[in-house]
Parts: C-alpha cells; sequence; structure tokens
C-alpha cells in the first residue's frame, strides 16, 4: 500500500510476517548447523517485540498526551535502565557505582540533549516527545556504552598496573598523578568505537538514523545533517558521560589519603 | 616539611594492628625509631615485614592503633608531601616504560616534589657508586636485569634527597659483587638519613644501628646486635614454625 510523498510505506500483518519469516529461515539455518543458538535466537525474538510494541503503544500515548513531565520521566527511566544494563555487565561491585553510573550518565546525556534539542535543531515545544525520546535513546545508549567500556577498563588497569600506581604513590605521586595513564588507556577505549564507526560512515554503512528518516521520505541532505548533527551529540555524550563517570569511579578507587582502597 | 631533631622520635608505632584477609597481618605492635640511624627488619616471609613499610610509608592506614612520624600521627600529614620525604623502594621494583633516565626523572614530575631538583651529577655519582654503567641512562628499561633495575630504584628513590628511606629486601636480586656495592652505599648513606630495612642478608647485621627481629605479625624482639648464626637460627626457627 502505498502512502503519499514524505511518508513511510506502511508495513501490514502480512509483510510483517514476511519479515518474521525471514528469522525463522535463520532459526532453521542455526538448527540445521547445531549453532546452539536456536534458544537464545527465539528469546530474543519475543523480547525484541515485545519491547519494540512496548515502547511503540508508549510512544503513542506520550505524543498523544503532550506533557512535558512525561517526556523527563521517560529520559530519568531510559537512563536508570541504562545503569542495570552497565551493572548487569560489570563483574566488579564499586560502592555507590549505581549512583555515579547515574550521575555520569545524566550529566554527559542530558546536557547534550539539551544542546541539540535547544541549539541545534530548536525545537518548539522543548519536550515535543517525537524528537526528545529517539534522540534521548539514542545518546543515553552510546553514552551507556561509552560508560560501561570506561568502568571496566579503569577498574582493569588499576588492578593490573597496581605496582606501577603504588610506587607512584610512594614516589610522591597524588593518586591522581598515579593513576593518569591508567585513566587516559580507559578514556581512550571509551571513545575509539565511536570514532572508528565514524569513519566508515557513508561508505561502508549507511548510519540507522539517517536510514530511517530516508525511508520515511526525508530528503537525503536533511537526513545527512541530522546525521551529522547527531554523530557529534553522541560523541560529546560519551565523551562527557566517560570524564565523569572516571573523575567519579577515581575517588571511589582512590581515598583522600592517596591510597588504593583496601576493597579494590 | 620538618626538621629533624636528633631527639625527636623519628616513627613511634603504638598497639597497631593490620587486619589480612583471614588474620592480622600485624598484630598489637609497639615499635620506636629513632632518626639518622639505620634499621634492620628481619623475620620469615609473611610475617608482616612488607606491611609494616607500607605502614611506614603511608600506603595503608593501620586497622587500629597509630603510627607517629615526628610526632604527628601519619594519617594527619598530606600524604604525597609526606611520600616524598619519605620514599620506600618495593622489593620487585616496578619500572615505568621509557629509559634509565625516565625513570630516574619520573617523580620529579610530580607536584610534590616540585620544589626539589634532579642533581644530575649526583645521578652520575649514584651509578657509579651502584656500579651501573653511565650508558644505562639512555636505554630503555627493558632490557635491565632485575638486579639493575633494583639498584636504578634505589638510584631514583635516592635522588629524592628524602628524609627517610625504607627499602624492601634491597639486595634480593642482586649478585655478590653488585650486593656489596649497595652494602657499601647503605655504609655511606647512614647518619645522613635514616634506614629502614628489610632484609635476610647477615651483611647488613654490621651496618646496622638495631636489629627489630618480626613473625607472625609480632615485633619478636628489637637488639643492638646478634650474631650471624643466631640470625639464621631465628629466620629458620620462624619459617619452620610458620609452615609447621
Amino acid at each position: 500500500m502505498k502512502m503519499g510523498a514524505g511518508m513511510a510505506e506502511q508495513i501490514g500483518m502480512y509483510q510483517l510476517a514476511v519479515a518474521y519469516l525471514m528469522l525463522v529461515v535463520v532459526f532453521f539455518l542455526a538448527m540445521s548447523n547445531s549453532l546452539r543458538i536456536s534458544r537464545e535466537l527465539v528469546v530474543a525474538t519475543l523480547r525484541m517485540t515485545l519491547q519494540l510494541f512496548a515502547a511503540g503503544l508508549l510512544l503513542k500515548y506520550v505524543f498523544k498526551i503532550d506533557f512535558w513531565l512525561a517526556s523527563v520521566a521517560l529520559i530519568v527511566i531510559m537512563i536508570a535502565f541504562a545503569v542495570t544494563v552497565v551493572l548487569g555487565r560489570l563483574e566488579i561491585r564499586v560502592k555507590r557505582l549505581p549512583l555515579i553510573l547515574f550521575a555520569s550518565m545524566g550529566i554527559g546525556s542530558l546536557s547534550v540533549l539539551a544542546i541539540f534539542i535547544f541549539l541545534v535543531i530548536g525545537r518548539e515545544p522543548w519536550y515535543d516527545a517525537r524528537y526528545v525520546l529517539p534522540l534521548g535513546g539514542m545518546i543515553i545508549g552510546n553514552s551507556m556504552t561509552a560508560c560501561a567500556l570506561v568502568t571496566e577498563r579503569f577498574i582493569a588497569e588499576v588492578i593490573g598496573k597496581r605496582d606501577q600506581i603504588e610506587t607512584s604513590l610512594a614516589l610522591g605521586a597524588t593518586y591522581k598523578e598515579a593513576s593518569m595513564t591508567a585513566l587516559r588507556t580507559a578514556y581512550r577505549a571509551a571513545l575509539v568505537p565511536t570514532i572508528a564507526s565514524m569513519t566508515g560512515m557513508g561508505i561502508v554503512h549507511l548510519p540507522g538514523m539517517m536510514t530511517g528518516q530516508i525511508l520515511s521520505g526525508v530528503e537525503p541532505m536533511l537526513a545527512v545533517k541530522y546525521q551529522v548533527a547527531i554523530i557529534a551529540a553522541i560523541l560529546a555524550a560519551a565523551a562527557l558521560s566517560s570524564l565523569v563517570m572516571l573523575n567519579l569511579l577515581r575517588s571511589r578507587l582512590f581515598n583522600k589519603c592517596h591510597q588504593i582502597e583496601r576493597a579494590v | 616539611m620538618n626538621e629533624i631533631g636528633n631527639s625527636d622520635l623519628l616513627f613511634s608505632l603504638e598497639n597497631v594492628s593490620l587486619d589480612g584477609e583471614s588474620r592480622p597481618v600485624l598484630d598489637s605492635v609497639n615499635l620506636h625509631l629513632q632518626p639518622r640511624q639505620l634499621y634492620l627488619i628481619a623475620g620469615p616471609s609473611g610475617g608482616g615485614k612488607t606491611s609494616l613499610l607500607r605502614l611506614l610509608n603511608g600506603l595503608v592506614y593501620p586497622s587500629s592503633g597509630s603510627v607517629r612520624y615526628l610526632g604527628k600521627d601519619v594519617c594527619d600529614y598530606n600524604q604525597p608531601s609526606y611520600r616524598s620525604e619519605v620514599v620506600s623502594i618495593s622489593q620487585e621494583p616496578v619500572m615505568f616504560p621509557g629509559t634509565v633516565s625516565d625513570n630516574i626523572a619520573v617523580a620529579f614530575s610530580y607536584a610534590s616534589n616540585a620544589s626539589k631538583k634532579m642533581d644530575d651529577v649526583e645521578v652520575l655519582q649514584l651509578m657509579d657508586g651502584l656500579g651501573l654503567s653511565r650508558e644505562l641512562l639512555k636505554q630503555d628499561v627493558n632490557i635491565l636485569s632485575g638486579g639493575e633495575k633494583q639498584r636504578v630504584a634505589l638510584i631514583r628513590s635516592l635522588i629524592l634527597s628524602p628524609e627517610v628511606l625504607l627499602a624492601d629486601e634491597p639486595t634480593s636480586a642482586l649478585d655478590p659483587h653488585s650486593e656489596e656495592k649497595v652494602f657499601e652505599m647503605f655504609g655511606r648513606l647512614k647518619g645522613s638519613l635514616s634506614l629502614v630495612v628489610v632484609s635476610h642478608s647477615t651483611r647488613f647485621l654490621t651496618l646496622a644501628d638495631e636489629i627489630v627481629l618480626i613473625a607472625r605479625g609480632k615485633i619478636i624482639e628489637k637488639r643492638k646486635t646478634i650474631d650471624a648464626q643466631q640470625f639464621k637460627d631465628f629466620l629458620e626457627d620462624e619459617d619452620g614454625g610458620r609452615n609447621g
């Protein structure tokens, strides 16, 4: 069924069933090749379906009520959910880690989202859920990945280079001086994936947001401008969140007396 | 940071305990050390010697009791400044990526050592004194042997002109010739700064002003002299007792 210019092609139940059929093919391929991922594939398919349709319904409702508190609440919930995802990935426990993660992702994502909404696209009203939620989702998602990477790497560096750090401390270094190499290594690890993906854009792949916009009928050059702006925002949020995370995390791994905390 | 008078007590440990994972690493330790002396700390492995040095260096604080330096609790000092005055060398010296020269100079980049300036002539004198070729200064630390690293670490600490040097097994990786050079160096240093040395080597017995025997986290004895055989017997007995 074809819609008017500037609108996406409609996908009905029949067309959606065809899309699911592709997943069924993957399922049988996995079974016949004994890949032992059939169960994961079924679970992932069910979760994706439920989560996306639930998100769709929720967005539909939030778009309809058009209330600032709904947009803000959903953004906060997204950050809280991102915190639980990162905590699930980490094997080590650090005191007040959930709070540190929440603060880092909150500061990094919200400041960049605010710049994007107010200064880049100048959306009125600012809380328009059609803009705030998808953009927030992308920014928070990338901030989450960066925070997970930076946390994992920094803790591993401090544990792995403990002798080097203590040698510096024993020679009069502050904990900030002693952990500078570990901090730089972790910071770099957090930013490299985003920077690497930027270099392949437009040649190796078309980014998701731009593809989505083009499919929805948006003029390609406008889609490109949006994509450039969102990539800049994603990198800025990842950089800012990681930096806040590193500083807060460092103050948990070391104490005011410039010692490595005994629990580390 | 502090002018040390000969009448001041350098370190004073009162009822110091340090908790380990399953048992105390140090247990109600009382110890008083005078300035400008060379103290030899000896005892079996796992007896608490390294932990004692870490406490004196402020790298850990006691679980209970107090460690005082010149009458003031170590916890009350600004730690980086304190550690630039009371420096330590670990048993297995850690080198930073770069050349030997970079490693010797590393601590001068720290804010706490900003008022100090590296004396290049002194570096060369220390290299000569410890039997290290001057050519090594330009070499990458990765090519150094364990013994060379140990001596570079000693220079890295001494070049900071500390008031106190805490050395954990400073001759453990050395061949007899290099070991002799290090003993000679400690002999020259004695009296000009306070030295606390953890070692099993009987050679330090002749240099030490006092010997502190430690085992199972407790100070067993503090004495002016001990003969080499008695010293060895103590280490063997305690090691046997610990393992048995």
